[in-house]
Protein backbone atom coordinates (compact mmCIF):
# COMPACT_ATOMS: atom_id res chain seq x y z
CA UNK A 1 0.00 0.00 0.00
CA UNK A 2 2.76 2.24 0.72
CA UNK A 3 4.67 1.73 -2.46
CA UNK A 4 1.48 2.95 -4.48
CA UNK A 5 1.39 5.66 -2.02
CA UNK A 6 4.71 6.99 -3.18
CA UNK A 7 3.41 7.06 -6.92
CA UNK A 8 0.10 8.79 -6.07
CA UNK A 9 2.33 11.46 -4.17
CA UNK A 10 4.97 11.56 -7.50
CA UNK A 11 1.39 12.16 -9.34
CA UNK A 12 0.53 14.98 -6.97
CA UNK A 13 4.36 16.70 -6.53
CA UNK A 14 3.98 16.66 -10.84
CA UNK A 15 0.36 18.27 -10.82
CA UNK A 16 2.24 21.29 -8.65
CA UNK A 17 5.01 21.54 -10.58
CA UNK A 18 3.17 21.96 -13.65
CA UNK A 19 0.27 24.07 -12.22
CA UNK A 20 0.45 26.74 -14.95
CA UNK A 21 -1.85 24.01 -16.96
CA UNK A 22 -4.24 24.07 -14.28
CA UNK A 23 -4.23 27.89 -14.35
CA UNK A 24 -4.89 27.48 -18.13
CA UNK A 25 -7.26 25.31 -17.75
CA UNK A 26 -9.34 27.05 -15.42
CA UNK A 27 -9.41 30.29 -18.34
CA UNK A 28 -10.21 27.71 -21.05
CA UNK A 29 -13.28 26.71 -18.97
CA UNK A 30 -14.50 30.77 -18.43
CA UNK A 31 -13.75 30.80 -22.05
CA UNK A 32 -16.35 28.08 -22.82
CA UNK A 33 -18.88 28.81 -20.32
CA UNK A 34 -18.77 32.49 -21.71
CA UNK A 35 -19.83 30.81 -25.13
CA UNK A 36 -22.01 28.59 -23.87
CA UNK A 37 -23.65 31.53 -21.83
CA UNK A 38 -24.03 33.51 -25.11
CA UNK A 39 -25.72 30.75 -27.34
CA UNK A 40 -27.92 29.45 -25.16
CA UNK A 41 -29.25 33.26 -24.32
CA UNK A 42 -29.63 33.61 -27.82
CA UNK A 43 -31.52 30.70 -27.68
CA UNK A 44 -33.76 30.83 -25.26
CA UNK A 45 -34.47 34.75 -26.43
CA UNK A 46 -35.41 33.17 -29.79
CA UNK A 47 -37.28 29.73 -29.04
CA UNK A 48 -39.33 28.30 -26.65
CA UNK A 49 -36.75 26.02 -24.71
CA UNK A 50 -37.64 23.26 -23.04
CA UNK A 51 -37.08 23.54 -19.12
CA UNK A 52 -35.87 26.76 -18.07
CA UNK A 53 -32.60 28.82 -19.12
CA UNK A 54 -30.77 28.59 -15.58
CA UNK A 55 -31.90 24.55 -15.84
CA UNK A 56 -29.70 24.70 -19.35
CA UNK A 57 -26.76 26.90 -17.87
CA UNK A 58 -26.16 25.41 -14.72
CA UNK A 59 -26.25 22.06 -16.25
CA UNK A 60 -23.63 23.06 -18.47
CA UNK A 61 -21.20 24.84 -15.62
CA UNK A 62 -21.63 21.78 -13.94
CA UNK A 63 -20.43 19.74 -16.53
CA UNK A 64 -17.65 21.87 -16.60
CA UNK A 65 -16.80 21.14 -12.93
CA UNK A 66 -17.11 17.68 -13.56
CA UNK A 67 -14.74 17.57 -16.28
CA UNK A 68 -12.18 19.67 -14.76
CA UNK A 69 -12.70 17.24 -11.49
CA UNK A 70 -12.26 14.06 -13.43
CA UNK A 71 -9.49 14.80 -16.28
CA UNK A 72 -7.15 11.80 -16.72
CA UNK A 73 -4.89 11.39 -19.39
CA UNK A 74 -3.04 7.90 -18.91
CA UNK A 75 -2.72 7.38 -23.27
CA UNK A 76 -0.57 9.88 -23.34
CA UNK A 77 1.49 9.31 -20.67
CA UNK A 78 1.65 4.84 -21.52
CA UNK A 79 2.05 5.64 -24.79
CA UNK A 80 5.09 7.92 -24.44
CA UNK A 81 6.48 5.05 -21.72
CA UNK A 82 5.66 2.27 -24.69
CA UNK A 83 7.38 4.35 -27.69
CA UNK A 84 10.39 4.87 -25.62
CA UNK A 85 10.65 1.55 -24.11
CA UNK A 86 11.38 3.07 -20.38
CA UNK A 87 8.10 1.17 -19.64
CA UNK A 88 10.49 -1.70 -18.69
CA UNK A 89 11.60 0.58 -15.91
CA UNK A 90 7.51 0.15 -14.48
CA UNK A 91 7.79 -3.57 -15.68
CA UNK A 92 10.95 -4.40 -13.60
CA UNK A 93 9.20 -3.14 -10.48
CA UNK A 94 7.60 -5.87 -8.10
CA UNK A 95 4.31 -4.37 -7.89
CA UNK A 96 1.22 -4.31 -10.49
CA UNK A 97 1.70 -2.03 -13.69
CA UNK A 98 -2.18 -1.27 -13.85
CA UNK A 99 -1.89 -0.05 -10.32
CA UNK A 100 1.22 1.75 -10.26
CA UNK A 101 -0.50 3.94 -12.87
CA UNK A 102 -3.48 4.29 -11.60
CA UNK A 103 -2.34 5.60 -8.23
CA UNK A 104 -0.05 7.94 -10.38
CA UNK A 105 -2.78 9.18 -12.15
CA UNK A 106 -4.53 9.51 -9.00
CA UNK A 107 -1.89 12.02 -7.36
CA UNK A 108 -2.08 14.24 -10.56
CA UNK A 109 -6.22 13.77 -10.48
CA UNK A 110 -5.40 14.83 -6.77
CA UNK A 111 -3.93 18.01 -7.71
CA UNK A 112 -6.49 18.70 -10.95
CA UNK A 113 -9.76 18.28 -8.66
CA UNK A 114 -8.59 21.13 -6.15
CA UNK A 115 -7.01 23.16 -8.45
CA UNK A 116 -9.47 23.03 -11.33
CA UNK A 117 -12.60 21.44 -10.06
CA UNK A 118 -13.10 23.90 -7.38
CA UNK A 119 -12.37 27.35 -9.37
CA UNK A 120 -15.20 26.05 -11.57
CA UNK A 121 -17.05 25.22 -8.86
CA UNK A 122 -16.50 29.12 -7.62
CA UNK A 123 -17.68 30.48 -11.15
CA UNK A 124 -20.86 28.10 -11.13
CA UNK A 125 -22.03 29.38 -8.34
CA UNK A 126 -21.07 33.32 -8.52
CA UNK A 127 -21.70 33.89 -11.71
CA UNK A 128 -23.85 31.44 -13.28
CA UNK A 129 -26.22 31.35 -10.49
CA UNK A 130 -25.90 27.38 -9.93
CA UNK A 131 -28.07 26.55 -6.79
CA UNK A 132 -27.01 24.48 -3.47
CA UNK A 133 -28.14 20.87 -3.38
CA UNK A 134 -28.08 20.73 -0.51
CA UNK A 135 -25.34 19.20 2.26
CA UNK A 136 -27.00 15.83 1.51
CA UNK A 137 -27.35 16.23 -2.08
CA UNK A 138 -23.80 17.82 -1.90
CA UNK A 139 -22.79 14.63 -0.82
CA UNK A 140 -24.88 12.50 -3.12
CA UNK A 141 -23.16 14.73 -5.81
CA UNK A 142 -19.24 14.32 -4.72
CA UNK A 143 -19.71 10.25 -4.19
CA UNK A 144 -20.81 10.21 -7.95
CA UNK A 145 -17.89 12.55 -9.13
CA UNK A 146 -16.04 9.67 -8.15
CA UNK A 147 -17.49 7.16 -9.50
CA UNK A 148 -16.88 9.12 -12.67
CA UNK A 149 -13.73 9.53 -11.65
CA UNK A 150 -12.89 5.97 -10.98
CA UNK A 151 -14.87 5.37 -14.52
CA UNK A 152 -12.68 7.43 -16.53
CA UNK A 153 -10.05 6.55 -15.08
CA UNK A 154 -10.58 2.87 -15.97
CA UNK A 155 -11.48 3.67 -19.75
CA UNK A 156 -8.21 5.99 -20.04
CA UNK A 157 -6.17 2.90 -18.97
CA UNK A 158 -8.05 0.19 -21.13
CA UNK A 159 -7.06 2.69 -24.28
CA UNK A 160 -3.66 3.17 -22.64
CA UNK A 161 -3.58 -0.28 -23.21
CA UNK A 162 -4.05 -0.12 -26.69
CA UNK A 163 -0.76 2.19 -27.17
CA UNK A 164 0.94 -1.37 -27.01
CA UNK A 165 0.31 -1.36 -30.72
CA UNK A 166 -0.45 1.90 -31.83
CA UNK A 167 2.68 3.35 -29.65
CA UNK A 168 1.39 6.76 -29.66
CA UNK A 169 -1.43 7.77 -27.11
CA UNK A 170 -2.75 11.30 -28.95
CA UNK A 171 -5.35 9.32 -31.88
CA UNK A 172 -6.89 7.45 -29.17
CA UNK A 173 -7.05 10.10 -26.53
CA UNK A 174 -8.69 12.65 -28.56
CA UNK A 175 -10.90 9.32 -29.92
CA UNK A 176 -12.24 8.95 -26.36
CA UNK A 177 -12.33 12.63 -25.43
CA UNK A 178 -14.53 13.27 -28.47
CA UNK A 179 -16.81 10.81 -27.89
CA UNK A 180 -16.80 11.64 -24.39
CA UNK A 181 -17.97 15.28 -25.50
CA UNK A 182 -20.55 14.01 -27.84
CA UNK A 183 -22.37 11.33 -25.36
CA UNK A 184 -21.22 12.25 -21.66
CA UNK A 185 -23.67 15.25 -21.50
CA UNK A 186 -20.73 18.22 -21.75
CA UNK A 187 -21.27 19.21 -24.90
CA UNK A 188 -25.61 19.62 -24.74
CA UNK A 189 -27.53 18.50 -21.62
CA UNK A 190 -29.04 15.54 -22.20
CA UNK A 191 -32.32 15.98 -21.21
CA UNK A 192 -33.21 18.27 -24.49
CA UNK A 193 -32.61 14.94 -26.55
CA UNK A 194 -35.55 13.68 -28.12
CA UNK A 195 -36.50 10.59 -26.24
CA UNK A 196 -35.07 7.67 -28.46
CA UNK A 197 -31.98 9.26 -29.42
CA UNK A 198 -31.50 10.01 -25.41
CA UNK A 199 -32.15 6.64 -25.06
CA UNK A 200 -29.71 5.03 -26.99
CA UNK A 201 -26.87 7.61 -25.64
CA UNK A 202 -27.79 6.05 -22.14
CA UNK A 203 -26.88 2.80 -23.77
CA UNK A 204 -23.38 4.25 -23.74
CA UNK A 205 -21.33 4.75 -20.57
CA UNK A 206 -20.30 7.47 -21.29
CA UNK A 207 -23.62 9.38 -19.71
CA UNK A 208 -22.05 7.94 -16.39
CA UNK A 209 -19.13 10.05 -16.49
CA UNK A 210 -21.21 13.84 -16.58
CA UNK A 211 -24.46 13.35 -16.97
CA UNK A 212 -24.94 11.12 -14.06
CA UNK A 213 -23.63 13.54 -11.52
CA UNK A 214 -25.26 16.24 -12.72
CA UNK A 215 -28.45 14.53 -12.48
CA UNK A 216 -27.91 13.86 -8.96
CA UNK A 217 -27.03 17.41 -8.23
CA UNK A 218 -30.40 18.73 -10.18
CA UNK A 219 -32.42 16.12 -9.24
CA UNK A 220 -31.89 15.90 -5.63
CA UNK A 221 -32.39 12.92 -3.57
CA UNK A 222 -34.83 11.02 -5.19
CA UNK A 223 -35.32 7.45 -5.06
CA UNK A 224 -33.37 7.13 -8.84
CA UNK A 225 -29.89 8.14 -6.70
CA UNK A 226 -29.23 4.61 -6.37
CA UNK A 227 -30.13 3.49 -10.01
CA UNK A 228 -27.66 6.64 -10.84
CA UNK A 229 -24.91 4.80 -8.72
CA UNK A 230 -25.38 1.54 -10.33
CA UNK A 231 -25.18 2.33 -13.91
CA UNK A 232 -22.30 3.55 -12.89
CA UNK A 233 -20.43 1.06 -10.80
CA UNK A 234 -21.53 -1.28 -13.84
CA UNK A 235 -19.23 0.88 -16.39
CA UNK A 236 -16.37 0.78 -14.03
CA UNK A 237 -17.01 -3.40 -13.53
CA UNK A 238 -16.80 -3.71 -17.15
CA UNK A 239 -13.70 -1.39 -17.67
CA UNK A 240 -11.94 -3.24 -15.09
CA UNK A 241 -12.48 -6.44 -16.42
CA UNK A 242 -11.97 -5.15 -19.68
CA UNK A 243 -8.63 -3.37 -18.69
CA UNK A 244 -7.08 -6.47 -17.48
CA UNK A 245 -7.86 -8.81 -20.35
CA UNK A 246 -6.14 -5.87 -22.68
CA UNK A 247 -3.55 -5.87 -20.41
CA UNK A 248 -2.84 -9.84 -20.70
CA UNK A 249 -2.62 -9.34 -24.42
CA UNK A 250 -0.75 -6.11 -24.32
CA UNK A 251 2.37 -7.62 -22.08
CA UNK A 252 3.00 -10.13 -24.77
CA UNK A 253 2.71 -7.72 -27.53
CA UNK A 254 5.30 -5.39 -26.02
CA UNK A 255 8.45 -4.79 -28.65
CA UNK A 256 11.17 -2.53 -27.06
CA UNK A 257 12.37 -0.43 -29.63
CA UNK A 258 15.81 -0.02 -29.82
CA UNK A 259 16.83 3.55 -28.36
CA UNK B 1 10.32 34.12 -57.66
CA UNK B 2 13.64 32.00 -57.62
CA UNK B 3 13.30 32.53 -53.87
CA UNK B 4 9.68 30.92 -53.98
CA UNK B 5 10.82 28.03 -55.88
CA UNK B 6 13.33 27.74 -53.19
CA UNK B 7 11.24 27.96 -50.58
CA UNK B 8 8.73 25.48 -52.18
CA UNK B 9 11.49 22.72 -52.99
CA UNK B 10 12.58 22.84 -49.13
CA UNK B 11 8.97 22.81 -47.99
CA UNK B 12 8.47 19.51 -50.35
CA UNK B 13 11.43 17.54 -49.05
CA UNK B 14 10.25 18.74 -45.23
CA UNK B 15 7.11 17.85 -46.73
CA UNK B 16 7.98 13.78 -48.01
CA UNK B 17 10.33 13.42 -44.75
CA UNK B 18 7.41 13.83 -42.34
CA UNK B 19 5.00 11.73 -43.95
CA UNK B 20 7.83 8.70 -43.98
CA UNK B 21 8.44 9.61 -40.14
CA UNK B 22 4.19 10.01 -39.77
CA UNK B 23 3.05 6.39 -41.46
CA UNK B 24 5.77 4.89 -38.94
CA UNK B 25 2.88 4.97 -36.79
CA UNK B 26 -0.18 3.88 -39.29
CA UNK B 27 -2.52 3.07 -36.39
CA UNK B 28 -2.22 5.95 -34.66
CA UNK B 29 -2.65 7.98 -38.07
CA UNK B 30 -6.38 6.05 -39.09
CA UNK B 31 -7.55 6.23 -35.79
CA UNK B 32 -6.58 10.02 -35.77
CA UNK B 33 -8.42 10.60 -39.16
CA UNK B 34 -11.30 8.86 -37.93
CA UNK B 35 -11.39 10.61 -34.28
CA UNK B 36 -11.09 14.13 -36.22
CA UNK B 37 -14.14 13.34 -38.63
CA UNK B 38 -16.38 12.16 -35.37
CA UNK B 39 -15.29 15.46 -34.24
CA UNK B 40 -16.91 17.18 -36.76
CA UNK B 41 -20.19 15.13 -36.51
CA UNK B 42 -20.21 15.96 -32.99
CA UNK B 43 -20.05 20.04 -33.14
CA UNK B 44 -23.09 19.48 -35.93
CA UNK B 45 -24.98 17.63 -33.34
CA UNK B 46 -24.67 20.51 -31.40
CA UNK B 47 -25.90 22.17 -33.93
CA UNK B 48 -28.81 20.46 -34.66
CA UNK B 49 -29.62 20.35 -30.89
CA UNK B 50 -30.14 23.82 -30.78
CA UNK B 51 -32.16 24.19 -34.13
CA UNK B 52 -34.75 21.58 -32.52
CA UNK B 53 -35.48 24.77 -30.06
CA UNK B 54 -35.49 27.22 -32.53
CA UNK B 55 -36.16 27.91 -35.84
CA UNK B 56 -33.56 30.79 -36.48
CA UNK B 57 -30.53 32.05 -34.10
CA UNK B 58 -30.14 35.61 -34.43
CA UNK B 59 -32.01 35.31 -37.91
CA UNK B 60 -30.02 33.04 -38.96
CA UNK B 61 -31.21 29.55 -40.44
CA UNK B 62 -29.94 26.69 -39.54
CA UNK B 63 -28.46 25.83 -43.35
CA UNK B 64 -26.53 29.44 -43.28
CA UNK B 65 -25.52 28.20 -39.73
CA UNK B 66 -23.86 25.22 -41.70
CA UNK B 67 -22.18 27.61 -44.39
CA UNK B 68 -20.72 29.94 -41.52
CA UNK B 69 -19.22 26.79 -39.76
CA UNK B 70 -18.09 25.05 -43.00
CA UNK B 71 -16.82 28.59 -44.39
CA UNK B 72 -14.72 29.52 -41.41
CA UNK B 73 -13.86 25.55 -40.66
CA UNK B 74 -11.83 24.98 -43.84
CA UNK B 75 -9.59 27.97 -43.21
CA UNK B 76 -9.14 27.17 -39.92
CA UNK B 77 -8.37 23.82 -40.71
CA UNK B 78 -6.37 24.70 -43.76
CA UNK B 79 -4.34 27.14 -41.93
CA UNK B 80 -4.20 24.10 -38.90
CA UNK B 81 -2.75 21.71 -41.77
CA UNK B 82 0.84 23.54 -42.14
CA UNK B 83 0.96 26.29 -39.97
CA UNK B 84 -0.13 24.81 -36.53
CA UNK B 85 3.42 23.82 -35.56
CA UNK B 86 4.17 27.32 -34.25
CA UNK B 87 2.16 26.10 -31.17
CA UNK B 88 5.24 24.24 -30.15
CA UNK B 89 7.40 27.02 -30.15
CA UNK B 90 8.12 27.38 -26.37
CA UNK B 91 8.13 24.05 -25.25
CA UNK B 92 9.85 22.18 -28.23
CA UNK B 93 11.95 24.65 -30.08
CA UNK B 94 13.02 27.62 -27.37
CA UNK B 95 13.38 25.49 -24.30
CA UNK B 96 15.07 23.04 -25.80
CA UNK B 97 17.52 25.24 -28.01
CA UNK B 98 16.29 23.58 -31.28
CA UNK B 99 15.91 27.12 -32.79
CA UNK B 100 19.46 27.57 -32.69
CA UNK B 101 19.68 24.37 -35.41
CA UNK B 102 16.90 26.96 -37.47
CA UNK B 103 19.11 30.11 -36.56
CA UNK B 104 22.05 29.05 -38.34
CA UNK B 105 20.64 27.98 -41.48
CA UNK B 106 20.47 30.49 -44.71
CA UNK B 107 16.17 30.11 -44.68
CA UNK B 108 13.80 32.30 -42.86
CA UNK B 109 13.54 30.81 -39.10
CA UNK B 110 9.70 30.86 -39.27
CA UNK B 111 9.35 29.25 -42.39
CA UNK B 112 11.42 26.02 -40.98
CA UNK B 113 9.38 26.36 -37.89
CA UNK B 114 6.04 26.05 -40.07
CA UNK B 115 7.95 23.37 -42.53
CA UNK B 116 9.22 21.06 -39.64
CA UNK B 117 5.36 19.45 -39.43
CA UNK B 118 2.69 18.99 -41.47
CA UNK B 119 -0.82 18.54 -38.85
CA UNK B 120 -2.33 15.58 -41.04
CA UNK B 121 -4.78 15.08 -38.66
CA UNK B 122 -6.52 18.25 -39.72
CA UNK B 123 -7.14 16.93 -43.26
CA UNK B 124 -10.24 15.18 -42.43
CA UNK B 125 -11.32 18.27 -40.84
CA UNK B 126 -10.76 19.98 -43.98
CA UNK B 127 -12.42 17.68 -46.19
CA UNK B 128 -15.63 17.47 -43.82
CA UNK B 129 -15.68 21.33 -43.57
CA UNK B 130 -15.82 22.07 -47.84
CA UNK B 131 -18.42 19.43 -47.89
CA UNK B 132 -20.57 21.57 -45.31
CA UNK B 133 -19.74 24.56 -47.53
CA UNK B 134 -21.05 22.59 -50.93
CA UNK B 135 -24.09 21.03 -49.08
CA UNK B 136 -25.15 24.42 -46.93
CA UNK B 137 -25.38 26.51 -50.68
CA UNK B 138 -27.14 24.06 -51.79
CA UNK B 139 -29.70 23.85 -49.71
CA UNK B 140 -29.97 27.53 -49.55
CA UNK B 141 -29.81 27.74 -53.24
CA UNK B 142 -26.49 30.08 -53.26
CA UNK B 143 -25.53 31.56 -56.51
CA UNK B 144 -22.71 33.47 -56.42
CA UNK B 145 -21.44 36.54 -58.28
CA UNK B 146 -17.58 36.73 -60.53
CA UNK B 147 -17.40 39.49 -57.51
CA UNK B 148 -18.32 37.11 -54.75
CA UNK B 149 -16.60 34.58 -55.83
CA UNK B 150 -13.64 36.57 -56.27
CA UNK B 151 -14.27 37.99 -52.47
CA UNK B 152 -14.63 34.29 -51.48
CA UNK B 153 -10.44 32.99 -52.86
CA UNK B 154 -9.45 36.95 -51.58
CA UNK B 155 -10.66 36.24 -47.81
CA UNK B 156 -10.24 32.77 -47.68
CA UNK B 157 -6.37 33.66 -48.44
CA UNK B 158 -6.80 36.56 -45.65
CA UNK B 159 -8.41 34.53 -43.65
CA UNK B 160 -5.66 31.77 -43.36
CA UNK B 161 -3.76 35.07 -42.73
CA UNK B 162 -5.90 36.11 -39.52
CA UNK B 163 -5.55 33.19 -38.41
CA UNK B 164 -1.73 32.43 -38.60
CA UNK B 165 -1.15 36.40 -37.06
CA UNK B 166 -3.40 34.53 -33.87
CA UNK B 167 -1.58 31.93 -33.50
CA UNK B 168 2.06 33.45 -34.43
CA UNK B 169 1.26 36.64 -32.14
CA UNK B 170 0.23 34.25 -28.95
CA UNK B 171 3.47 31.85 -30.08
CA UNK B 172 5.86 34.60 -30.10
CA UNK B 173 5.17 35.50 -25.95
CA UNK B 174 6.85 32.27 -25.79
CA UNK B 175 9.90 34.35 -26.09
CA UNK B 176 9.44 35.73 -22.56
CA UNK B 177 7.52 33.40 -20.98
CA UNK B 178 8.88 30.17 -22.38
CA UNK B 179 5.58 28.70 -23.28
CA UNK B 180 3.54 28.49 -25.94
CA UNK B 181 0.98 26.04 -25.57
CA UNK B 182 -1.09 27.00 -23.13
CA UNK B 183 -1.33 30.57 -24.69
CA UNK B 184 -2.48 28.43 -28.04
CA UNK B 185 -4.89 26.14 -25.86
CA UNK B 186 -7.25 29.24 -25.12
CA UNK B 187 -7.40 30.16 -29.10
CA UNK B 188 -8.54 26.74 -29.93
CA UNK B 189 -11.14 27.35 -27.32
CA UNK B 190 -11.83 30.51 -28.60
CA UNK B 191 -11.82 29.72 -32.09
CA UNK B 192 -15.16 27.77 -31.24
CA UNK B 193 -17.16 31.10 -31.29
CA UNK B 194 -16.72 31.25 -35.16
CA UNK B 195 -19.33 28.70 -35.51
CA UNK B 196 -21.70 31.74 -34.20
CA UNK B 197 -23.06 34.93 -35.38
CA UNK B 198 -21.14 37.38 -33.82
CA UNK B 199 -24.68 39.05 -32.54
CA UNK B 200 -24.57 36.37 -29.83
CA UNK B 201 -22.05 37.78 -27.91
CA UNK B 202 -21.76 40.43 -25.35
CA UNK B 203 -19.94 43.55 -26.85
CA UNK B 204 -16.57 42.82 -24.95
CA UNK B 205 -16.66 39.70 -26.55
CA UNK B 206 -17.31 40.82 -30.01
CA UNK B 207 -14.83 43.22 -29.09
CA UNK B 208 -12.14 40.86 -28.83
CA UNK B 209 -12.90 38.72 -31.93
CA UNK B 210 -12.46 41.94 -33.96
CA UNK B 211 -8.84 43.32 -31.86
CA UNK B 212 -7.23 40.98 -29.75
CA UNK B 213 -8.26 37.47 -31.06
CA UNK B 214 -9.44 38.88 -34.93
CA UNK B 215 -11.24 35.78 -35.83
CA UNK B 216 -14.23 37.24 -37.04
CA UNK B 217 -12.12 38.24 -40.17
CA UNK B 218 -11.84 34.88 -40.82
CA UNK B 219 -15.39 33.35 -40.37
CA UNK B 220 -18.43 35.78 -39.20
CA UNK B 221 -17.70 38.97 -41.32
CA UNK B 222 -16.48 37.09 -44.75
CA UNK B 223 -19.30 34.32 -44.56
CA UNK B 224 -21.86 36.57 -44.08
CA UNK B 225 -20.72 38.85 -47.02
CA UNK B 226 -21.19 35.68 -49.12
CA UNK B 227 -24.64 35.27 -47.59
CA UNK B 228 -25.81 38.39 -48.96
CA UNK B 229 -26.42 39.90 -45.66
CA UNK B 230 -25.68 43.71 -45.44
CA UNK B 231 -25.26 43.88 -41.91
CA UNK B 232 -21.66 45.12 -40.90
CA UNK B 233 -20.73 46.62 -44.88
CA UNK B 234 -17.57 48.37 -43.74
CA UNK B 235 -16.34 44.76 -41.71
CA UNK B 236 -17.29 42.85 -44.61
CA UNK B 237 -15.25 45.13 -47.12
CA UNK B 238 -12.20 45.21 -44.92
CA UNK B 239 -11.63 41.26 -44.46
CA UNK B 240 -9.78 40.29 -47.69
CA UNK B 241 -7.13 43.18 -46.57
CA UNK B 242 -7.16 42.31 -42.66
CA UNK B 243 -4.88 39.07 -43.17
CA UNK B 244 -1.58 41.04 -44.85
CA UNK B 245 -2.11 43.76 -42.43
CA UNK B 246 -2.61 41.24 -39.21
CA UNK B 247 0.19 38.68 -39.95
CA UNK B 248 2.57 41.86 -40.93
CA UNK B 249 1.78 42.84 -37.27
CA UNK B 250 2.63 39.65 -36.12
CA UNK B 251 5.66 38.83 -37.60
CA UNK B 252 6.98 42.58 -36.77
CA UNK B 253 5.97 41.16 -33.29
CA UNK B 254 7.99 37.36 -34.04
CA UNK B 255 11.11 39.10 -34.87
CA UNK B 256 10.77 41.87 -32.04
CA UNK B 257 11.29 38.30 -30.00
CA UNK B 258 13.19 36.61 -32.22
CA UNK B 259 16.07 39.41 -31.67
CA UNK B 260 16.16 39.06 -27.85
CA UNK B 261 16.14 35.52 -28.05
CA UNK B 262 19.14 33.57 -26.33
CA UNK B 263 19.97 30.42 -26.42
CA UNK B 264 19.30 27.87 -23.62
CA UNK B 265 22.84 26.59 -24.25
CA UNK B 266 21.36 22.64 -23.75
Amino acid sequence: MNRYLEFARIGLREGVVYRANALASVATTVIYLVLMYSVWSAIAAAGTLEGSFSQVISYVALGQVVQNATSVDMENTVGEKVRKGTVVNELKRPVSFQLQMLSYQLGGSLFDTVARGVPAMAIAVVFLGVGSPGVLGGLAFLVSVVLSFALVSLMSYSLAMLTFWTKVGWSLNMMRSTLTGLFSGALFPLYLLPDGVRGLFYLTPFPSLVDAPIRIYQGGLSGSVWGVYGVQVFWILFFAVASRLMWGKARTKLTVQGG
Amino acid sequence: MSALRKHLSVYWDYFKQYWRTRLVYRWDFFLGATGQTVNVFAKLAFLTLIFTQVNSLQGWSFDEMLFLAGFSGLILFTHNVFMFNIYRLGEDYILTGDLDRFLVRPLNPLFQIYSDDVHDNNVPKVIANAALVVYASAQLGLVLSPVQLAYAALSFVSGILVVASVYLAFSSTAFWTGTSKNAIWLIFRLSDFRRYPIGVFAVFVQALLVTAVPLAFASFFPASFLLGRSAYAEWQLVSPLAGPVLFSLSYIFWRKGLSGYSSTGS
